[in-house]
């Protein structure tokens, strides 16, 4: 029987794997400012010259862990929600989310969600384009 | 109960004529009737629904500066789909792939990444302790 959505359980080692991930990955970016020490570069910005849906992450994640949301929210104003949403998936999928939540993780799993999510970054890339070309 | 070999209608046991079409009954055992139409595959509890992987197909579109994360998100958005229209197989093709390209961002980030975060620890380094091998990078 091929593992399912709701019968494959949580792997020890992954949750661990991620949680270590989550502590290192915060604390370089609570450690180093990407905007003062030249840290890798959107791949993606430096070939087309325009930002893609991740441009601002690193720099917003440092001001986010000393605490500045108005810096976080204009270096990358979809990281917030975003993380928020990781947040919420991780708990549903790696950890007993799933099972106490059903409706919740039923939905978020959904194609129309999907897709909307889908929509709501793409839109939000061609926004944040637009807005430097135009509007500054 | 049995049943007609010629015609298929049910007869009493003791019966020696069709009551349907008169002909001999036989003792032959009755032919199985063909199934009228094949029934829809009915969908499997919605428990064994494959994975999306959308928090990963998300991590690597808005955490790693890399848009490979769109098409993990379109492949996701199809697995619920699929697998609600029956075509099982889809929903997993579709998870596989979702998982797929979470994981070739992730890899190509890292190919990029990993080497010039090692230059800029050089440079950073050198810098500080005046290594002999500086002139090489300036």
């Amino acid at each position: 029987m091929r593992p399912g959505l709701l019968t494959s359980k949580p792997n020890r080692w992954k949750v661990l794997a991620i949680a270590i991930g989550v502590v290192v990955g915060a604390g370089l970016f609570y450690v180093f400012n990407p905007a003062e020490i030249p840290f890798p570069p959107c791949p993606f910005y430096k070939l087309t010259g325009f930002q893609c849906p991740g441009c601002g992450t690193q720099r917003a994640l440092h001001s986010l862990l000393h605490g500045e949301w108005e810096e976080a929210f204009l270096y990358n104003p979809i990281l917030i929600p975003a993380l928020a949403l990781i947040a919420l998936l991780l708990y549903l999928n790696s950890f007993d989310g799933k099972k106490r939540f059903p409706t919740i993780h039923r939905i978020l799993s959904g194609s129309a969600f999907i897709w909307g999510m889908l929509a709501v970054i793409i839109l939000y890339w061609i926004g944040r384009n637009a807005y430097r070309f135009f509007l500054e | 109960m049995k049943y007609c070999s010629t015609c298929g209608e049910a007869n009493p046991d003791n019966a020696r004529f069709c009551t349907k079409c008169g002909y001999e009954m036989t003792s032959e055992p009755a032919p199985q009737p063909a199934p009228a139409t094949t029934p829809k595959k009915p969908s499997p509890p919605y428990d064994q629904m494959p994975a999306t992987y959308l928090w990963q197909s998300i991590v690597v579109t808005i955490l790693c500066c890399l848009p490979l994360g769109i098409p993990a998100i379109v492949y996701a958005a199809q697995v619920e789909k699929y697998f609600m229209n029956g075509n099982i197989d889809a929903a997993y093709r579709a998870s596989r792939n979702a998982k797929n390209f979470t994981i070739a961002s992730l890899v190509t980030a890292l190919i990029i990444y990993i080497p010039y975060t090692i230059y800029l620890i050089y440079i950073i380094g050198a810098a500080t302790s005046s290594s002999p091998l500086l002139p090489l990078f300036e």
